[in-house]
């Protein structure tokens, strides 16, 4: 599992969390470095942020599922725009979830998604 | 330059008339006066005539008298005889025979033989100078008037005959001599003044015959001249002799008839001219206190004043032509201004209209723009406060689920707080966006009821607060973005709850519509909104609670109109603030 965000604390925290509910995470602070890990490492379950600086997550998304069409993912954002989903439609997306997170929702969907990935 | 004149056609009209009556009066005056005079003339000389006719006539008759006892005294044989014998001294007889017929008027008498020679010594005998060609003398001659010392005299000689034989002649010397009778009858026939002249048939040797004086004064030629100048004359020859009897009377009296002539003349010409003054102040008041109403109105409308004194003048004449006209035209230039002055209030109000609809859209415009950068703004930190408020909200979370239980009372309490306050930030960040976002509305047909009911399930009432909901039945679809209006619901319900500020009270809703539009009424029974505040607080960033930003009924405003709607307050008679919404109904399917 990657957790990517631009802010170090919510990365951190959100590591912490995921953790605790026994899953193995994986940390990147930007899209590219999303892009790199998930390439390297194999991953296949990303929780990552939309809003970050040079690639957005958007972006850095369409890459990874180009590559890797099995892998899923959970996008979080601020403010769920409806353009933002009609971009990311069957893509591999398997939830945008809006800031800031409700923890048990949130490790409901992820199981959810490992199950797809 | 033309020069005008400054004198009113009142008094100019009369003047000239005057002026012109006056002139005609004086000329047909002196034509009557000299016809008068000429006619007095003629009058006064056919009377004198007539009367110098008379004179002759009876002085002829005096001279007939003396001829024929001169020739009488020539046909004496005593004077014959004393003729026949030259040098024997005249006989007593003769000489009594020739002092027998010599009146006072005689001068001298004489009896001249053949020879030419005087005969006798006597002093009325004796003449030194006898009348020349005496001897050529046939008959009874009687000269002409002839000035001997000063005194006219004349002669009359009578040839003596002895069996058809001349052989002398009697001479008598006369004086002219006053006829006291002719001069009365000239003064009855003529009248006093008249003057009774006898002369020489030519006019020579004029004697006046009332001349009193001894002997009788000859009018010498300057006397004659200055008496013709002032005289009428007229003459009548005597017949039987070479002279002539002139009667004389003065001008002035002749014509003292006619000297009236002037003074009623001049009476008749003031009479004339008063008449002229008068009847001209007549006609020209006719012609120009009409002139004078018109220029005064004329002058009024000139000042501005449209509505004059009515010129009233009803004549059929040119002047009455020019009133009714001047009327018409006064009444078009008052009806053409009063359209000008309609057509610029028309423009006004136009204008008016036109400012203020542009003010209403400068001001719509400032206020979207404001919103505009407000939504921006609020968007962005809205956006960035989420990111903490997630780390925060994941830190408590890990915190919950690490420490080891038991917790301390306190550190519970701590995390309640943290938990709750976190929660509170994220609501105020959610509504801070809801009410910013700024789209274009999707519009679409919409079931009013449903929306409404939507909306009212969407905001927490508090227990002391009732809601009182009435939905007509049977509302017609609208025609709007159900997610706008039902922002605009959902900040009008809480502002309603929120007016109550924790106190008991209704909140009301209430759907109805018209022929073209759905109304959404929401009541509540706060204080209201204070008149000089109900457009205030539409306008973004004003607000009158202690919390919260200001951008709701804002934000309410501006979806409204971008759904094709309106929104407005109004204080209900109860007290209270009742917001209505109007929305248009949906397109017909």
């Amino acid at each position: 599992m990657l957790v990517v965000d631009d802010d170090r604390d919510m990365v951190q925290t959100l590591c912490d969390i995921l953790e605790l509910h026994g899953w193995e995470t994986l940390r990147g602070y930007d899209g590219e470095s999303a892009v790199t890990l998930s390439e390297e490492h194999g991953v296949n379950l990303l929780l990552m942020d939309v809003r970050m600086p040079r690639m957005s997550g958007l972006d850095a998304w369409q890459r990874i599922h180009l590559r890797r069409p099995a892998a899923r993912s959970v996008l979080m954002t601020a403010h769920v725009a409806p353009e933002t989903l009609a971009q990311v439609e069957g893509q591999g997306v398997v939830r945008v979830l809006r800031k800031p997170l409700d923890v048990p929702e949130l490790i409901s969907v992820l199981e959810g998604a490992r199950l797809e990935a | 330059m033309t020069r005008i004149s400054r004198l009113s056609l009142r008094w100019k009209l009369p003047g000239i008339i005057a002026m012109i009556l006056v002139a005609a009066v004086a000329a047909l005056s002196a034509l009557a006066l000299q016809a008068a005079r000429n006619a007095s003339i003629e009058l006064a000389t056919v009377r004198l005539e007539h009367a110098a006719r008379r004179v002759s006539t009876t002085a002829s008759l005096n001279v007939s008298a003396f001829v024929r006892r001169l020739d009488s005294l020539s046909r004496s044989p005593a004077l014959v005889e004393a003729l026949r014998t030259p040098l024997a001294p005249l006989s007593d007889s003769v000489l009594r025979a020739l002092r027998r017929i010599a009146p006072d008027s005689t001068v001298a008498i004489a009896l001249v033989d053949r020879l030419g020679r005087s005969r006798g010594r006597d002093s009325l005998m004796h003449r030194e100078k006898l009348p020349p060609g005496l001897g050529t003398v046939h008959r009874m001659t009687i000269s002409r008037l002839q000035v001997r010392d000063q005194v006219p005299e004349y002669s009359i000689v009578s040839p003596v005959r002895d069996s058809g034989q001349i052989v002398g002649h009697v001479v008598q010397w006369r004086h002219v001599t006053r006829v006291t009778s002719s001069t009365n009858l000239i003064s009855e026939l003529i009248g006093d003044g008249a003057v009774l002249l006898i002369g020489n048939a030519d006019g020579s040797t004029l004697t006046e015959m009332a001349d009193t004086t001894r002997p009788p004064v000859v009018r010498d030629s300057a006397a004659a001249a200055q008496a013709r100048t002032r005289h009428i004359q007229a003459s009548a020859p005597i017949p039987g002799t070479p002279w002539a009897f002139f009667v004389e009377f003065p001008s002035d009296i002749v014509f003292r008839p006619t000297g009236v002539l002037p003074w009623q003349s001049l009476l008749l010409g003031l009479g004339v001219i008063a008449l002229a003054i008068l009847a001209g102040t007549l006609l020209s008041r006719g012609i120009t206190t009409p002139l004078i109403d018109l220029t005064t109105a004329a002058e009024s409308i000139a000042g501005g004043d449209l509505t004059p004194r009515t010129v009233a003048i009803e004549r059929g004449d040119e002047v009455g032509r020019l009133s009714r006209s001047f009327r018409v035209m006064a009444d078009s230039i008052r009806d053409s201004r009063g359209q000008l002055e309609r057509r610029i209030e028309e423009r006004t109000a136009e204008l008016q209209h036109a400012l203020e609809s542009l003010h209403e859209t400068q001001d719509e415009l400032v206020r979207k723009e404001r919103l505009a950068m407000l939504g921006q703004l609020s968007s962005s930190v809205g956006h960035e406060l989420r990111n903490p408020l997630g780390v925060m909200s994941n830190a408590v979370y890990l915190l919950e689920h690490t420490l080891e239980p038991p917790l301390a009372p306190r550190v519970q309490d701590c995390l309640r707080m943290l938990r709750s306050q976190i929660h509170l930030s994220e609501r105020i960040v959610a509504d801070l966006l809801d009410s910013v976002r700024g789209r274009s509305p999707h519009r679409r047909r919409v079931h009013t009821a449903e929306l409404v009911s939507e909306g009212i399930g969407r905001v927490t009432v508090p227990s002391g607060v009732r809601l009182d909901v009435h939905i007509a039945p049977g509302l017609p679809v609208m025609h709007v973005d159900p997610d706008q209006v039902g922002q605009i619901l959902v900040n009008l319900l809480t502002n309603a709850v929120q007016a109550m500020d924790g106190r008991a009270g209704v909140v009301t809703v209430r759907a109805s519509n018209s022929q073209r539009r759905i109304r959404i009424e929401v009541g509540d029974t706060g204080p209201g909104v204070p008149a000089d505040l109900s457009e205030k607080i539409f306008e973004p960033l004003y607000t009158t609670k202690a919390r919260g930003i200001g951008l709701g009924l804002a934000v309410s405003r501006s979806l409204a109109q971008a759904n094709g709607g309106s929104l407005s307050v109004m204080n209900q008679p109860g007290g209270g603030a009742v917001f209505t919404l109007d929305l248009p109904l949906g397109e017909p399917a």
